[in-house]
């Protein structure tokens, strides 16, 4: 029997999603699904149910109106989906599902990648704040984010 | 088999797959390479090379290379040491357009440190590295043994 609440898992490919994908037991708990790029990469055991954006990053040309345009995109997915928790490991694409997830009062659960080991991501940074649950999985990023809490390595 | 990834990152890192294509063009590497490119826009000449394949394709060429090179991707640097190859780990920069920001060299520091891989700081001495690798006593890596998804559960079954 899957618990009563949902919970969104986004995640950008690769590594990050590589990631999210170790939590199983979440989600096979919970009804769940997944936001990710598209990408040559997929990860088959994992959510059934997935919704795709375009690959970005914060360097690439017209980066502003996609990242609106990803925006809008959150707010679509959020508000039809109406998850309890909105769990990422980043990366950028995670920002605009954690601020409206947060405005839509979803609890926020931010795991800093495993790829971080001495200072914090940007989106990590940015969403320190919001995050209901912040992870790291390294001890040194303590000194970085005060009020996470250290969890281990994922792998 | 030599296996050479560059993961899925969507930026290039085409300074990888020319140096190993120099190395495999002037005979002084004679193991065949196999590459998987990713986004890498170089096209080599003496390799074989692929651009993406499925997981399990994957997993099956870390099995059976007898060397991984690779870009220091968290998730396959440990896939690579869990299967007890010589690794040997050139990150991404950012000077090179290769990502965003230098955190690869993070992760190369963090398992070199270890002894678990090699990190090549300089890829015009890959073919040292590679020939270092062969015989290097390389290290188990050890996960830490807490539990990030015990604590998130912990966290959202306060929420039940």
């Amino acid at each position: 029997m899957k618990g009563t609440n949902k919970v969104a898992f986004v995640a950008s490919s690769g590594g990050h999603l590589e990631e999210i994908s170790k939590l199983k037991g979440i989600e096979k708990k919970y009804d769940s699904f997944l936001i990710t790029e598209k990408s040559g990469f997929e990860i088959k055991d994992f959510c059934d149910k997935k919704y795709y954006v375009p690959k970005m990053d914060r360097k690439q040309v017209l980066f502003f109106p996609k990242f609106i345009w990803l925006f809008m995109r959150a707010i679509h997915i959020l508000a039809k989906e109406k998850p309890e928790f909105v769990i990422t490991t980043g990366a950028l694409i995670a920002y605009p599902f954690c601020v409206v997830g947060k405005l839509l009062g979803f609890k926020v659960i931010y795991i800093e990648s495993f790829a971080r080991v001495n200072n914090p991501s940007l989106t990590g940074r940015l969403v320190y704040n919001m995050a209901d649950l912040f992870m790291v999985q390294w001890e040194d990023m303590l000194e970085n984010y005060p009020k996470s809490m250290l969890g281990g390595e994922m792998f | 088999m030599i296996f050479v990834t560059l993961g899925t990152q969507k930026f290039q890192m085409n300074r990888l797959i020319k140096a190993v294509d120099d190395l495999a063009g002037s005979g002084v590497i004679k193991e065949e390479f196999l590459i998987q490119s990713g986004s890498s826009t170089y096209k080599p000449k003496y390799c074989k090379h692929i651009g993406y394949m499925d997981s399990e394709e994957y997993a099956d060429n870390i099995r059976k290379c007898s060397l991984l090179i690779t870009h220091a991707g968290v998730g396959t640097i440990i896939t690579g040491i869990k299967a007890d190859k010589p690794v040997v780990v050139v990150p991404r920069l950012a000077k090179f357009g290769e990502h965003v920001d230098d955190h690869q060299t993070q992760i190369a520091e963090a398992f070199s440190e270890k002894g678990s891989v090699l990190y090549c700081h300089d890829i015009e001495e890959l073919a040292d590295y590679i020939e270092k690798a062969r015989l290097f006593n390389f290290q188990p890596y050890e996960v830490k043994g807490e539990n990030v998804e015990e604590k998130i559960l912990h966290f959202m079954e306060m929420f039940d």
